[in-house]
């Protein structure tokens, strides 16, 4: 079998004395969506900030295109191409919306991803490229974000709570553009509050509860009060 | 006309503190550190340009094609060795590393040069002038490094606007942690900042050596009227710092004119003024 | 039934601290009994950086009032002492007390000011401040100017015509000094302004949602700490017996080494500056013979504290110890 694109063997990070992630395992091949779900708490946030680097891990519990990167320096996990579309969009405020884009693309080694096709994908982009990037509407301001990733031409993205504070007609926006960007080929891990989009858009997923996997493969192969049981915790 | 002739030279002394002050902003707005051995670096360096000038024999002005270049260096250095280390923990441990330098500078340059005051000599152009109206003349030399920090400060702002280099200046200053994962790495975007405030500083450094006797204790002073012009014009905003700079060349060109002992302290006053009344400066970056 | 825990202050060490410094203090009180003229001298110089390192502490470690000005509130002091003392005939030691109330005054309608520089801007505020001080006192014909005064023999005499009961008398103030700035420290810190300030230090977003006044607390530190400071700069030109603007607000002497005092021995800690000081003094009296280039050593040594251990000495003890000689937290312990 060939080797995954990502593979994280046991896992476990924190901060400070607080920790978070008790031993986490789990693969990821090539062009593969994978839905993470898991309550709040459960370390959603902390397993992807420990992929990009922003939280330290140890350097065998993550391996990327079977190069070890666990703790490795952000920019560093950055330009390997693992980009990230953070939870709250974060977009930078002293930047337009164009630099914004430009930012996230200008240090990669480029790709099939570029300024006229960000715009082709979201033409509203094209209009407001002249605004701060913080002046948009939280759809658009959404747009931006996933731009800015997609410009560094990633091999694998991540998800953070794409939908979260958006209205659904939004929402219903933002995942239409979906299988234009998965259909380049690039990998996702998609943080979803809303299980039940996360699981229609992905091949595979893995639950969280408490810092550790508690259920995991594809959606089919395990009914809907199963995958209800790993998420809260419930015993079967 | 003594009046009107001390505006016009404290106006002109306001390129040259807002000089001394475009680095410390610079380095403040994109890493919020306040570099305390900014004055001592601007006195170091024109240290270094009277040295450059001994042993070459080179024009003032034009020691600048080495002094530049070797203050960025040590800026780009220090940053690295002794800064980076210490940001991201917390406000006390930068502020205390430049405090430490600031001491090492100053008595370095004692060991080196002694307590004695030093000027670097500029030839004819400095006592040249142009009469404006009978009785009212404006020197070449003070005109000539006005334009320069007002050019300096343009191009400042280009680099800050308009270059990849500081788009990546601005992102890491709104947002560190993203900054990261647009793979900037930051220990270098930090010394790259440092590098520019102190080729700025440099220049400023070779100014203050043709204007004015520096020695080993002068850097305190223009820290101080560095930032005072910073505060003064509103943080976040070269051009404002300009316009603080000339209030405080203004400001103390008028208490000269009063009494000697009043031009430092006019300053200060101007500054203390503006803070009570304008707490954000007199130019605000609009947000 | 016994409890399943005990909340307590004190521990075994901090216990005996206690029975110690008793014993320290007294024999210290009696130093003018055992020690010469030249080691009294010194000992009320290393009380008055004691006094002044513990203060700085105070608002830089645990207010996060960063301050590179506190030679304002010294030089002041000393200025009032010898105003006071001059034109109104006070006597010397209680214009000292003076001293310490008209610094905490001045510093009211300073504190509003300074507070408005953001973040490290405030510590170059605290600069120009001293400054401003400075070129003021500087303005004074009737203080001696530009270039100071001295005390006039006839003050000096005044505070007791026996030479020896003099300089026992100023020894004395020196230690009490000392001992009242230490003791307003650890009282602070205990108190509930105290557990305040911690909290606003270790993050200042928890301590606002727990409705605690950070400008309120920061404001009363700020103006005690002046008043405090101002009151060792009195006694600093009593000892010296001669004032100038150069000296009474130089940066080097009263924030140099006072910093240098505290990084050395531990930032944020109520230890730290006492063992720091006594370090100082213990490498002043061995390499201040190298002139310029000791104070090159000690900047260098500050660099080197902060990058490899910036929580001082004392710290790195208690790190590998846990040991804690004069307690400011509870602790929760729990019956073997």
């Amino acid at each position: 079998m060939a080797e995954p694109l990502l593979s994280v063997r046991g896992l476990k990070a924190g901060y400070g004395d607080f920790q978070a992630l008790f031993g986490l395992d789990f693969d990821l091949g090539e062009g593969e969506v994978m839905a993470l779900i898991g309550a709040n708490g459960a370390g959603k946030s902390t397993l992807l900030r420990s992929l990009t680097g922003l939280v330290r891990c140890g350097r065998d519990m993550v391996r990327f295109q079977g190069e070890p990167i666990g703790g490795a320096r952000p920019d560093r996990i950055a330009r390997l191409g693992i980009g990230m579309v953070p939870e709250g969009r974060r977009l930078f405020r002293s930047l337009t919306v164009e630099e914004n884009l430009i930012i996230g693309g200008e240090r990669a080694t480029g790709g099939a991803w570029t300024l006229e096709r960000i715009y082709g994908l979201f033409p509203i982009l094209r209009e407001k490229r002249k605004n701060p990037g913080t002046a948009l509407s939280g759809g658009q301001q959404q747009m931006v974000a996933i731009g800015r990733t997609l410009m560094s031409n990633p091999k694998l993205i991540l998800f953070d709570e794409m939908s979260l504070g958006l209205a659904p007609v939004v929402i219903k926006d933002i995942y239409a553009a979906l299988p234009a960007i998965i259909g380049t080929g690039v990998a996702a891990i998609l943080v979803e509050q809303d299980v039940t989009r996360a699981l229609s858009v992905a091949q595979r997923f893995v639950c969280m509860q408490e810092g550790k996997v508690s259920l995991a493969g594809r959606p089919a192969e395990h009914s809907r009060a199963a995958i209800t049981a790993a998420y809260f915790g419930v015993a079967h | 006309m003594d009046w009107l002739n001390a505006l016009l030279q404290g106006v002109l002394l306001g390129g040259l503190y807002a000089l001394f002050a475009a680095g410390l902003s610079l380095i403040f707005g994109v890493m919020r550190l306040v570099n305390i051995a900014h004055g001592d670096l601007i006195v170091a360096a024109a240290y270094l340009a009277l040295v450059v000038v001994e042993a070459t024999g080179l024009h003032p002005l034009a020691s600048a094609v080495i002094v530049v270049p070797v203050m960025a260096l040590i800026g780009y250095g220090m940053q690295r060795l002794l800064l980076n280390p210490t940001l991201g923990k917390d406000l006390l441990s930068p502020l205390l590393v430049t405090f430490g330098i600031s001491v090492i500078l100053q008595n370095g340059l004692l060991v080196s040069f002694t307590a004695d005051s030093h000027r670097l000599a500029a030839g004819s152009i400095e006592t040249a002038s142009i009469e404006i109206v009978p009785g009212l003349a404006i020197g070449i030399l003070p005109l000539m490094m006005f334009s320069a920090s007002v050019l300096i400060i343009w191009g400042l702002e280009l680099v800050f606007y308009r270059t990849s280099l500081g788009r990546a200046f601005r992102a890491t200053s709104d947002d560190a942690e993203m900054a990261q994962l647009m793979m900037l790495d930051r220990r270098h975007i930090f010394g790259m900042a440092m590098a520019l405030s102190a080729a700025v500083v440099a220049v400023a450094g070779i100014f203050l050596a043709i204007r004015t006797n520096f020695d080993p204790a002068s850097g305190p002073a223009r820290l101080i009227f560095g930032f005072e012009a910073v505060i003064i014009g509103g943080l976040g905003n070269l051009w404002g710092t300009l316009a603080g700079g000339i209030v405080l060349g203004v400001a103390q060109a008028i208490g000269a004119q009063i009494s000697p002992g009043w031009q430092i302290l006019a300053g200060h006053l101007v500054f203390f003024l503006v803070l009570a009344v304008k707490p954000r400066g007199l130019f605000p970056r609009m947000d | 039934m016994t409890p399943a825990f005990s909340i307590e202050r004190s521990t075994r060490a901090s216990r005996l601290t206690a029975v110690l410094s008793l014993g320290v203090l007294a024999t210290l009180a009696a130093a003018p009994w055992w020690a010469g003229r030249a080691d009294i001298r010194l000992l009320g110089e290393v009380y008055s950086f004691m006094a002044l390192a513990s203060l700085w502490n105070l608002l830089a470690g645990y207010t996060g009032l960063v301050s590179v000005g506190q030679q304002a509130y010294v030089g002041f002091g000393g200025y009032v002492l010898f105003a006071l003392a001059m034109f109104l005939g006070i006597h010397p030691l209680a214009a000292i007390a003076i001293a310490g109330v008209a610094g905490a005054l001045i510093a009211i309608p300073i504190a509003p000011l300074l507070f408005r520089l953001q973040g490290a801007y405030f510590a170059i505020g605290t600069w120009v401040l001293a400054e401003v001080f400075r070129l003021v006192f500087a303005q004074v014909s009737s203080l001696g100017g530009g270039s100071g005064a001295s005390l006039p023999a006839g003050i000096v005499t005044g505070i007791a015509a026996d030479r020896a009961l003099r300089e026992m008398l100023v020894y004395w103030t020196a230690l009490a000094i000392a001992v009242a700035t230490l003791a307003f420290v650890v009282m602070l810190l205990r108190s509930r302004t105290g557990l305040a300030l911690t909290a606003l230090r270790d993050s200042e977003i928890a301590s606002e949602s727990l409705g605690i006044g950070i400008w309120r607390t920061k404001f009363l530190v700020y103006v005690a700490v002046a008043g405090f400071t101002s009151m060792t700069g009195a006694f600093i030109f009593l000892q010296k017996l001669r004032i100038s603007p150069d000296a009474a607000f130089s940066v080097n002497d009263w924030t140099a080494y006072v910093i240098f005092i505290a990084v050395i021995g531990g930032i944020g800690t109520i230890e730290g500056p006492i063992i720091g000081t006594i370090l100082f003094f213990l490498l002043r009296e061995t390499l201040a013979d190298l002139g310029t280039t000791y104070l090159m050593i000690l900047g260098a040594v500050a660099i080197l504290v902060m990058l490899r251990a910036p929580k001082g000495l004392w710290g790195m003890v208690v790190e590998r110890t846990g040991l804690t000689l004069v307690p400011i937290r509870r602790r929760v312990t729990f019956p073997k």
